[in-house]
């Protein structure tokens, strides 16, 4: 009973701290269980869209050209296959407001059971079983997000292989569905559903010779082999990904849809693990200073015969009380914030939200951090053992609270600042936590900063391996590409230099069975290798650093490629490649050659001057636009959602790291401010104006931040390429290079000090009420 | 009467002052209408009973505190009513203060301690009030421990340390709350000299105390009883060869303000 009185009292005594570590537990508990419960939901809506659709393990899109009867016979007769089912489709382009776009629809026929039909601005599902009717598409909500199309818009589709005005139909987007095989915003393929009628007329027209079909492979209950296992003995057996146009295996599906989410989900939840040593931290922090505030308090407890179990038991329930309100109202506030991430996260996945709370994950985590917050707690309530009724009677605590006899110079000139910096040599242990959360938010949003910065830098994309260009020109048929490329560069060079070309096409080839997506350049020079060299001669490959270790393969190893025949070829090196998040490898033209693949495709240049290339754009297509296509890449180097993504992902960081700023400025300010009572009465009365001290206080904080800065400054520089590898591995990120620029640097640091320093300044208001008459003794 | 002669020598007068505190609902009266005047160059010394007023007068007429109604005028300065920024102004400038548990920064040193008052003064430079802090401290017999922390010194030179501080902008007044109530019978008398000697060359010094020996040091005591000035008396400047005689008249009086 006796704990629960004391307890009580010190509440009642010290709520402001009481708050801050509720407020500090809400936003983890908050952040924590949003953040499962997001992923939990994205996984369970992919899950049940795939039961519902009846998603198959793999599916194969063969063009009529390469189908071959006895192979997919081979296939249905194979032991680890279930059953196969074909869906008779038809693969085209299409284009919007005149731009052809590069990826491939595969129009089919509509099913209702399998591919149910959301509302139209996604809310929800419909309920409606309508199919399209003629001249209607309906299509999933992440062809509305990849292509930014919206209901009612009129789109011109093409055959794939001859994406010509002649050719087009104009179609109307009348619906929306949930296809979840390649229905998000994060594959390129995309299944599109037409009314039988159309369907059945453009079978039939078979345009161009771009009907396909769609092999839908089911594996055997009895097998026990991943789904890559099971595609690449498939192929090995059956030969059928190698005359295949593409193919995605179920588990390849759910990682595309999830991936998205799992990036953010996981960049926010290293954030989050930081916030909680920040917690631990600051919790320990204000326990240290709460017993040297309360020593005659605990002294006169001990003396009347409170042992200092009691006593710790006390400091235990107080602050533990203080998570737990945090946890439990920060776990009702994950409602409303996992719903509206979900809103975010759905025009990517387009699947709607199943908005499923990770109760027990969370619980067992939030359990977890209490877990270790208790460990704090008892190790920061030891010195309770080491109170001395008799000293804490006879005249309260030690007059000396500073840990040090560091005397940093104090000047007439800099008197504020150096009374601050004498106040932070003076107690170094006391601040020696605030300089470290300074220096891990510091590390967090420099990281995050950097992470936005590169993307938006051309020279740090180039360095991992992707391609930067603005012009983009796609030839008919690979045979025209000799004939036409000299003129279209020389068209390029009137209007601006080029600063680099690659030539190059993307097909799936299989490498060791394994159908993987293989660059191959008639320039292969311009691949940026990071370990070994480029595939120069024409038996040469170089892999990317998941390919090496999905598939356990290393520089110098032998592996067989194939696609209409087979070639050995040696691995040269390793590449950084982020097509098909890495599970891809790159080669030269004379080496696909060999296996029956005759020229590349497509031309990219990197040009110097941007201002002309509307201009380039119409000169291309004037000349060759019978046989090319011409795309324009100006606003910047990466797709918008990721773009926006990461400057979302970058205002949460910020924006928490300055509510945690303030936090702590808070929480530290007051303790100190407690302790240092009587030195500001001191100063008060020897003439300091409430300004002066008030600014000195700021500057101690300001110190201290620029302290922390400096040491997260240095960890970003030394970590942060390696975390954001870590980070990104899943996207096929080998070799992170981070693009650090003064900027990169000076505008996190500066907000985070002049926080500090404004946090401080205001909360040294409390000066004023500082009395010259506290130093009185009656 | 000497405040009628020497009415030009006022530097400090305190007229209807009153002070009050909130206490279970009503009204404390620590003050009451006091009318009282500090003369340059005097060692005026306050003495009463405890909870007799004695150190909120003080504090009143420093402005470190501020009296619920009155004036303590300071020349055309009404302190009572002055802003908090011209109050920390004189501060460093025309008042000193010794405080009887010395109340010295303890994380500066004995020389920081009293150069730190000295930078608030804007007309004296860096190198100057170095100077005059370090005179100051041979002054007290402190130089050589002037780099030492306040924890490692006695209570004796601590205090010496916090009349340097108190001095070191050549303040006009000097207050002193008790400055010899947390020392020894040795540290006392030191204290004491030095403060006698600072009179002798010429700084007012107002003083609260309840020891008879640091009353002695006055040439003029004021008697104060429930918050009301009961008695003055005008004594010549301290000799130490007179001591006895001057402790029989300065006992004689208190007897008869019944101390």
């Amino acid at each position: 009973m006796e704990i629960f009185t004391l307890l009580s009292a010190n509440i009642r005594r010290k709520k402001g701290s009481f708050t801050s570590i509720i407020l500090l537990m809400l936003i983890i508990s908050m952040a924590l269980t949003a953040f499962l419960s997001i992923s939990k939901s994205t996984r369970a809506s992919i899950e049940n869209a795939m039961k519902a659709a009846d998603a198959p393990d793999i599916n194969i899109y063969i063009m009529d050209d390469f189908y071959k009867p006895e192979t997919i016979a081979k296939v249905r007769d194979h032991s680890l296959v279930d059953r196969v089912e074909e869906v008779d489709s038809i693969a085209v382009r299409y284009s919007l407001n005149g731009t052809v776009d590069h990826n491939t629809w595969i129009l089919r026929k509509y099913d209702s059971e399998k591919y149910p039909r959301l509302k139209d601005d996604c809310s929800g599902y419909s309920g409606s079983k309508q199919k399209p009717e003629k001249g209607e598409i309906f299509v999933t909500q992440g062809t509305l997000t990849s292509d930014e199309i919206k209901i009612g818009d009129r789109v011109k589709v093409y055959p794939a292989t001859a994406p010509y005005e002649q050719y087009a139909t104009e179609m109307t987007v009348a619906g929306v569905v949930v296809e979840p095989s390649m229905g998000s915003a994060m594959i390129g393929w995309k299944q599109i559903f037409i009314s039988d009628e159309d369907f059945d007329r453009m079978f039939a027209a078979n345009t161009e010779r771009s009907n396909c079909h769609m092999v839908r492979v089911y594996q055997s209950p009895d097998s026990t082999l991943s789904y890559a296992k099971f595609q690449r003995q498939l192929n090995l057996d059956t030969g059928v990904i190698d005359c295949a146009n593409g193919a995605i295996t179920r588990e390849q599906s759910f990682h595309y849809t999830y991936l998205y989410t799992e990036i953010i989900v996981s960049i926010l939840m290293v954030f989050l693990i930081f916030l909680t040593v920040i917690v631990m931290i600051v919790m320990n922090h204000s326990i240290a200073t709460s017993i040297e505030i309360d020593y005659v308090n605990l002294g006169v407890l001990k003396a009347t015969g409170f042992s200092k179990g009691r006593i710790r038991a006390v400091f235990l329930l107080q602050y533990l009380l203080a998570e737990l309100i945090g946890a439990v109202v920060g776990f009702a506030l994950s409602i409303p914030l996992t719903n509206a991430f979900c809103d975010v996260f759905q025009p990517i996945i387009a699947i709607p939200n199943e908005n499923a709370l990770a109760i027990l994950p969370s619980a067992a985590i939030l359990a977890g951090i209490l877990a270790i917050s208790c460990l704090f707690i008892l190790l920061g309530t030891r010195k309770v053992g080491q109170i001395s009724p008799i000293r804490a009677i006879s005249g309260g605590r030690e007059e000396i609270y500073f840990d040090s006899r560091l005397k940093a110079p104090i000047f007439k000139r800099f008197l504020s600042a150096s009374l601050a910096l004498r106040q932070l040599t003076s107690n170094k242990r006391r601040y020696a936590g605030t300089v470290v959360i300074v220096a891990l938010l510091t590390f967090f949003m420099l990281t995050i900063t950097a992470l936005g910065d590169t993307v938006d830098s051309e020279s740090a994309l180039e360095g991992m391996g992707m391609i930067t260009n603005e012009i983009g020109v796609l030839f008919s048929d690979s045979e025209r590409f000799d004939l036409y490329v000299g003129g279209i560069e020389h068209i390029i060079e009137r209007h601006t230099p080029i600063k680099k070309h690659y030539y190059y096409s993307t097909q799936y080839v299989s490498l060791n069975g394994e159908n993987l997506y293989c660059m191959y350049y008639e320039n292969p020079d311009v691949l940026v290798i990071s370990k070994g060299r480029a595939p120069l001669y024409d038996n040469e490959i170089v892999i990317t650093a998941m390919v090496a270790e999905e598939l356990n393969l290393r520089v110098g190893d032998k592996v067989t490629i194939s696609k209409d025949s087979k070639t050995e070829c040696i691995i040269t090196g390793l590449f950084q490649c982020v097509n098909d998040t890495g599970r891809c490898f790159a080669t030269n033209l004379d080496c696909v050659r060999k296996i029956g693949i005759q020229n590349v495709n497509y031309a990219a240049f990197h040009v110097d001057d941007k201002s002309d290339l509307k201009a380039i754009q119409r000169e291309i297509l004037g000349t060759y636009g019978a046989y090319v296509e011409c795309e324009l890449n100006e606003d910047g180097n990466l797709d918008d959602t990721f773009t926006i993504a990461i400057n979302a992902m970058k205002a949460f960081i910020y924006l928490f790291s300055i509510v945690f700023a303030l936090v702590v400025v808070v929480m530290v300010c007051k303790k100190t401010f407690l302790q240092e009572k009587t030195d500001i009465g001191i100063y008060k009365a020897v003439g300091f104006r409430v300004r002066r001290l008030r600014l000195q206080f700021a500057v101690r904080f300001l110190l201290l931040a620029l302290l922390g800065a400096a040491v997260g400054t240095a960890l970003s520089l030394w970590l942060s390429g390696r975390v954001l590898t870590m980070m990104l591995w899943s996207i096929g990120v080998s070799s992170f290079r981070v693009a650090f620029t003064t900027l990169t640097i000076a505008v996190p640091v500066a907000l985070l000090c002049v926080c500090f320093f404004l946090f401080a300044y205001l909360m040294a208001g409390r000066v004023r009420r500082v009395d010259v008459k506290e130093l009185i003794t009656e | 009467m000497k405040n009628m002669k020497d009415k030009e020598k006022i530097i400090l007068s305190a007229k209807d002052l009153c002070r009050s505190f909130a206490h279970n609902g009503g009204q404390v009266h620590v003050l009451q209408h006091i009318d009282l005047d500090i003369y340059e160059g005097d060692f005026t010394v306050i003495m009463g009973v405890s909870g007799s007023g004695k150190s909120t007068l003080l504090y009143s007429l420093s402005g470190m505190d501020r009296a619920t109604s009155g004036q303590v005028l300071y020349g055309e300065l009404d302190i009572v009513k002055a802003k908090e920024n011209r109050l920390s102004d004189l501060r460093h400038t025309d008042f000193g203060f010794i405080f009887q548990q010395m109340h010295l920064v303890s994380n500066l040193t004995l020389f920081e301690n009293v150069a730190v008052s000295g930078y608030l003064n804007k007309a004296a430079s860096s190198s100057e009030v170095k100077k005059r802090a370090n005179e100051l401290l041979a002054k007290m017999g402190l130089e050589k421990v002037k780099s030492h922390l306040p924890s490692q010194v006695s209570g004796g030179e601590q205090q010496r340390c916090a009349i340097a501080r108190a001095v070191v902008n050549n303040p006009r007044l000097l207050f002193a709350d008790e400055p010899t109530g947390a020392l020894n019978r040795h540290n006392t008398t030191e204290v004491l000299d030095l403060l006698t000697e600072l009179n002798a060359a010429g700084q007012s010094i107002l003083m609260v105390t309840h020891d008879l020996r640091a009353a002695l040091r006055a040439n003029r005591l004021v008697y104060i009883e429930d918050g009301r000035v009961i008695g003055t008396l005008d004594l010549p400047p301290y000799n130490a060869e007179e001591e006895h005689s001057r402790e029989t008249q300065v006992n004689a009086w208190l007897s008869s303000m019944k101390w």
